[in-house]
């Protein structure tokens, strides 16, 4: 977790923010992405499902999300890739084993071909303890499921869609090429980098720590912003499904605190779904580095161009306890 | 040896002869692409543990592969088109160094060149970065990163070390000391204040990370020939009394040649082990498979492969 430095020739203050990401890729000679790639939707839908604990029945109430947003599942490879990174009792860090069960049922019954679960945990290396100690590995055999570890997954090289990080290429993992449906199943938190973590930070998972190491050190050196906009932009996931039923507020993404919010977020658009729950934790989503750029290619990020689903935002508004260096991305700051 | 880890080291022993591939390596899950660690546990495996001549012919063809993985800059790299990871080109040297040591009077011609390797790893940079508000660390210290030009961590630092250390105690010195001692500081630097190793900081924005057991055991390893320095004391502690908080075929197995090798009981731990593989099967990944195996057969090898 060390502060993540430019790969060229910027200043600290430029890295920090003050030029946009735009800028500091043209700044390093380098084309972003074709806009001719890229079709933003006129309007996203953003589902937002109440669920006061993990008590509650993840299959129903994430059936219920389906059957709001109806994404084309039939027929489908269903890839759920949860935020799965270290493990420590009592702590909040990765999504709730029982919300990923829960997605499995849900994804069956919406008529899912197969239904697999991915996930490269970003720092840790011991996937087996992981799975054990968080109680994964339980609901997966009672299931019947797959769990396939990307950090140790046969690779390909994929062109990037888009350059921010000043790359071409990614090494990423065989069984995420081949899953047609890719689900974004994050845990809500706060990130002293990055501001928050949700359904686009979630896809460093996806890189293979067998070939760049835990952490995936080269997101964090070619910027944590400029990672999460080319990942998204070239594996751009088809569902995203966020865990706020208990999220993470201070110093996350690893040592914050849980902070009870009561909610599932879902939608097709991960930056729709993304700059919901930015306004959820009291943060303005345009202060927000990565969802500000992503909003001029990938999504919607505007609330004009929202249509909430279920439960109106308000209900779950609450302002996070944060870190001071990430006061500046709150609402009203 | 229990009749519980007799039975789980036959299990596990057969399941990396019946693994291998057609090429002479192993893949992380049986029928995939072989690749760099797995094949290196295997071979480390079957070196120490193995007891036929059929695994001496496992071992020839292995090492064969893993000649046809060396670049040009004497790393070995398992996807071409993909960087090298320095940890797993670490215990590639150490591996080689072992077989040197031990598996014929002769290697067989297809070997990785062990000088090379480790020229490679001696020209491998992790990048110094300011000291920071943030971390308590000297960053400007360089161990090895998991990629060239990348951030070192204690991992890669670790095998890394390992590598080196044992090489220089045969043939290969020149250049190698000041490497050495900087990435001995490093491990040292990022030590928790508990004892033990997170995989990276030991602190971030003002909190203490937690350490780990196999991060804690791997850096214990690589600091064998420092048990003066207080860090290395204090986390042996911690290790001693932290390995059941993590037990798994990875973790415990780290943890259990780490013990012996620092002449610690090892009983509870290779029963704990044993326990763990027989309750919760045969792990997945081959690699930890066969890490399993090269532990549980410590009592006849005594981890010399590993030794300082």
């Amino acid at each position: 977790m060390s502060t993540p430095p430019s790969r060229c020739s910027l200043t600290r203050r430029e890295f920090l923010g003050t030029l946009p990401l735009a800028a500091l890729a043209a700044a390093c000679g380098r084309a972003r992405y074709d806009g001719a790639d890229f079709v933003i939707p006129a309007q996203s839908e953003v589902a937002l499902l109440p669920a006061s604990d993990y008590g509650a029945d993840m299959g129903d109430v994430i059936s219920r999300g389906l059957d709001l947003l109806r994404p084309s599942v039939r027929g489908r490879r269903v890839l759920l890739k949860p935020n799965l990174v270290e493990y420590e009792s009592g702590t909040m860090i990765n999504t709730h084993p029982l919300v990923i069960a829960g997605a499995i049922e849900a994804f069956r019954r919406a008529g899912a071909r197969e239904v697999v679960v991915g996930e490269g945990p970003g720092h840790r290396r011991d996937t087996e303890y992981l799975l054990a100690a968080s109680g994964l590995s339980d609901y997966l055999r009672e299931l019947r499921v797959p769990f396939i570890d990307l950090n140790l997954d046969d690779v390909r090289p994929v062109t990037l869609r888009s350059r921010f990080m000043g790359l071409d290429e990614l090494m990423l993992p065989v069984e995420l090429l081949k899953s047609d449906f890719v689900v974004s199943m994050a845990k809500l938190k706060t990130h002293h980098w990055a501001g928050m973590t949700a359904a686009m930070k979630n896809l460093f998972g996806l890189v293979p720590g067998a070939v760049y190491g835990w952490p995936k050190n080269l997101l964090h050196l070619s910027g944590i912003d400029s990672s999460i906009l080319d990942l998204n932009a070239t594996i751009r996931p088809s569902f995203a499904i966020v865990d706020a039923v208990v999220a993470m507020e201070g110093d996350g993404p690893i040592m914050g605190t849980p902070r009870k919010c009561g909610f599932l977020a879902m939608g097709a658009d991960a930056v729709a779904v993304d700059a919901t729950c930015a306004r959820i934790m009291g943060f303005e989503p345009g202060r927000i580095r990565y969802l500000r750029e992503a909003s001029r290619y990938l999504g919607n990020m505007g609330p004009q161009r929202l249509r909430q689903r279920g439960e109106t935002p308000a209900r779950f508004e609450s302002t996070f306890d944060v870190i001071e260096l990430l006061k500046p991305l709150r609402r009203g700051a | 040896m229990t009749g519980e880890c007799e039975a789980v080291t036959a299990r596990l022993a057969t399941t990396l002869r019946s693994s291998v591939n057609g090429d002479g390596g192993w893949g992380f899950v049986p029928g995939r692409t072989s690749r760099l660690e797995p094949t290196c546990w295997a071979v480390l495996a079957l070196l120490d543990g193995g007891a036929t001549p059929e695994d001496d012919a496992r071992v020839d063809a292995a090492l064969a592969k893993m000649a046809g993985w060396q670049r040009g800059d004497g790393l070995l790299s398992d996807m071409p088109a993909a960087p090298s990871n320095l940890a797993f080109n670490g215990l590639a040297s150490v591996v080689i160094h072992r077989a040197l040591a031990t598996h014929r009077a002769a290697m067989p011609r297809q070997a990785p060149k062990a000088d090379r390797l480790l020229s490679g790893i001696l020209a491998t940079k992790g990048v110094r970065l300011e000291r920071s508000e943030h971390q308590r660390q000297d960053s400007q210290l360089m161990g090895w990163p998991w990629n060239d030009r990348a951030f070192s961590w204690v991992e890669p630092t670790s095998w890394c070390l390992l590598g080196l250390k044992k090489a220089a105690a045969g043939p290969f010195r020149a250049g190698a000391a000041a490497r050495l001692a900087e990435a001995d500081r490093v491990l040292a630097d990022r030590c928790c204040l508990s004892g033990g190793w997170n995989y990276g900081n030991s602190n971030v924005l003002g909190k203490e990370l937690f350490p780990y057991v196999p991060t804690t055991a791997l850096a214990l390893l690589a600091l064998q020939n420092r048990r003066e320095l207080p860090e290395v004391a204090r986390s042996l502690a911690w290790l001693a009394g932290n390995w059941t908080r993590e037990v798994s075929a990875m973790a415990s197995s780290l943890a259990l040649m780490a013990m012996r090798l620092y002449g610690r009981p090892v009983d509870d731990l290779e029963r704990a082990l044993c326990a763990h593989i027989a309750e919760a099967g045969l792990p997945g990944n081959l690699a930890s498979s066969a890490l399993a195996l090269y532990a549980l057969t410590g009592s006849r090898h005594e981890h010399a492969a590993l030794a300082l």
